[in-house]
């Protein structure tokens, strides 16, 4: 008796009722998605009987996911194209941002306005980027196609009728643009306390072994940050090929989002239960990959 | 051991670096900016005739201030929605002892591993079941929750840092719980409220995937939405399409300009702390 009339105090209620709103967020946008995702992956549930979902059956429980990684060519392109841009994020981004960074590092004139300018590209829309690359790659008005005459003229480049071209076309539309990734970096590199390398400087090592032998070993947590990021960015990819490409040529650009959207939201003939799939492995996917990344850095992140 | 640090090397090689970040980051802008300005946009070059009549047709009939008017008042209703709840969550789980306190952590940070396109279907479905689809509230709604893991990061660590004495000298004078929270720690923690609040901000502002999702019809469409539209449906509108992409990128990268020292707190609050 004593403990119940201890539960409800004015201390407890104000617990509950400044942690309500949290909760009630997270299980309507978070939690409730999530378990229907994974239940309705184990359904058949597609324009047939869009009401409600049916569930497969034990004997079939894994149907989805079977036929999906067998049967779905799409589901293989988006799987296939999904892994290689967060590869490229990981050997393309996240090395050029780090050149970056240490160049800005050295505060050479210009390097905050530089460093500012950097960040532009991520904090525009990505919608006004994708537009910004439609146009540049479209063969009658773009630039690529025009440059590529003068090198080589006749040959006609048509960026988006490729599908090797427009992978790259879709690749380059966001993995240059790692200002803020560099931001973060630069702030590592700042709170190294210069004694740790003064001494290096008097015994005359040279500002590219610092860079190497002691600083880049101390922004091992900071680089497996952005790392975490870049590669989740690559694995989410959607806004670029919804604008660019459309998914084409051939569906050649399917991602792994691009691919849920399609298959559950925005086509004819729908296919729910697959997408949700879709999306239970992207999930998947996620969590293998910041667990990769956090012991290839060994960085503990979170409190 | 060429890139002596002194050397012509050294110091060519640091412009080099600087100049082709530079360019990839204006570049792309700077062209479709001088195309808008061309009465057939594209091409390399400058105009031979400089023309406006992409800027008139957005300002005259595509009534792009009412897209404007939508991408504020869903960006600032969801952020002070997004934050407020955070905060509150951040505060108790800062602040006061109970049992599963841990869980309050985990709940936010769980959240950064849920992907919100994986998730998008069944939420799709949540709203049209409120009849929420269509609307600003469904997508206000949404945007309260997206990033709330960064967020309540950068929160928490910003309540942390408050001395205890600030609150217990408030309850001495017989302030209640939820008046100590108000009148005494939101005064105190504007800054990292800040910081986080221009965090979420910026990412509900541009964010394009649930607007072109759940928005259709064009009165209540955002920016980003709209530049979506461009890719089909007003193709055949260079020059309007061109200043549509200035006009949407202008006010972003002006306001960045002059508070750029906020912007770059607020970008980097998020990872150093969290």
């Amino acid at each position: 008796m004593k403990k119940r009339n201890k539960f409800f105090t004015k201390k407890n209620g104000f617990i509950c009722a400044f942690l309500a709103p949290g909760i009630l967020l997270f299980l309507v946008i978070y939690a409730y998605p999530l378990v229907n995702i994974f239940a309705t992956s184990f359904c058949r549930w597609n324009y047939k009987n869009f009401q409600a979902p049916e569930f497969l059956g034990w004997g079939h429980l894994f149907d989805n996911y079977i036929k999906m990684f067998t049967l779905d060519a799409n589901f293989k392109m988006a799987l296939i194209n999904t892994v290689k841009w967060v590869v490229l994020t990981m050997v393309i981004q996240i090395p050029f941002t780090l050149l970056v960074a240490l160049v800005l590092a050295k505060k050479p004139r210009g390097w905050k306005f530089t460093r500012n300018m950097f960040i532009i590209p991520n904090i525009i829309s990505t919608a006004a980027i994708g537009l910004i690359f439609l146009n540049i790659y479209n063969p009658s008005r773009g630039i690529i196609t025009e440059i590529c005459n003068k090198i080589n003229p006749g040959s006609n480049v048509s960026v988006l009728a490729d599908g090797n071209y427009a992978f790259w076309g879709v690749t380059f539309a966001f993995i240059l643009f790692g200002g803020s990734s560099c931001l973060l970096l630069l702030t590592q590199i700042f709170s190294i306390d210069p004694g740790i390398y003064e001494a290096a400087k008097v015994d005359g090592a040279s500002a590219w072994q610092i860079d190497r032998k002691i600083i880049l070993p101390l922004m091992r947590p900071m680089i497996g940050t952005v790392s975490i990021m870049a590669a989740n960015y690559g694995l989410l990819l959607y806004n670029e090929i919804a604008l660019i490409t459309g998914g084409g040529p051939d569906n050649a650009t399917f991602s792994l989002s691009y691919y849920i959207y399609r298959t559950a939201l925005g086509s004819t003939k729908l296919n729910f239960a697959r997408g949700n799939t879709a999306g239970v492995i992207q999930f998947i996917l996620g969590i293998l990959l910041v667990g990769c990344i956090n012991k290839a850095f060994r960085t503990d992140q979170g409190d | 051991m060429e890139k002596k640090s002194s050397g012509i090397m050294g110091g060519f090689f640091k412009y080099f670096v600087m100049i082709v970040v530079l360019f990839i980051s204006l570049y792309p802008i700077l062209w479709v900016f001088i195309s808008s300005f061309k009465s057939v946009p594209g091409g390399l070059g400058l105009p031979e005739e400089w023309v406006f009549d992409g800027y008139v047709t957005i300002f005259t009939k595509l009534n792009i201030g009412q897209y404007f008017l939508n991408s504020i008042l869903i960006a600032t209703s969801s952020t002070i929605i997004s934050v407020a709840i955070v905060a509150m969550s951040a505060y108790v789980s800062a602040r006061m002892e109970f049992k599963g306190k841990g869980l309050i952590t985990a709940m936010f940070a769980v959240t950064l591993f849920i992907p919100s396109i994986s998730i998008s279907f069944p939420i799709y479905r949540l709203l049209g079941e409120l009849n929420l689809k269509d609307s600003r509230i469904g997508v206000i709604f949404i945007y309260s929750g997206l990033g709330i893991a960064v967020t309540y990061f950068i929160i928490r660590s910003y309540f942390l840092g408050i001395p205890k004495e600030m609150e217990e000298a408030a309850r001495m004078d017989g302030c209640g719980y939820t008046a100590t929270f108000f009148r005494i720690i939101v005064p105190i923690a504007k800054p990292g409220l800040a910081t986080a609040a221009i965090m979420v901000f910026l990412n509900n502002w541009n964010e394009f995937y649930f607007a072109s999702l759940l928005l259709k019809s064009k009165e209540k469409m955002t920016i980003p939405a709209l530049l979506g539209q461009f890719t089909t449906a007003y193709s055949k509108n260079l020059n309007g399409m061109f200043s549509a992409i200035i006009v949407a990128v202008v006010p972003t990268i002006v306001i960045f300009c002059l508070l750029s020292e906020t912007f770059v707190k607020s970008l980097t609050a998020g990872a150093v702390k969290g």
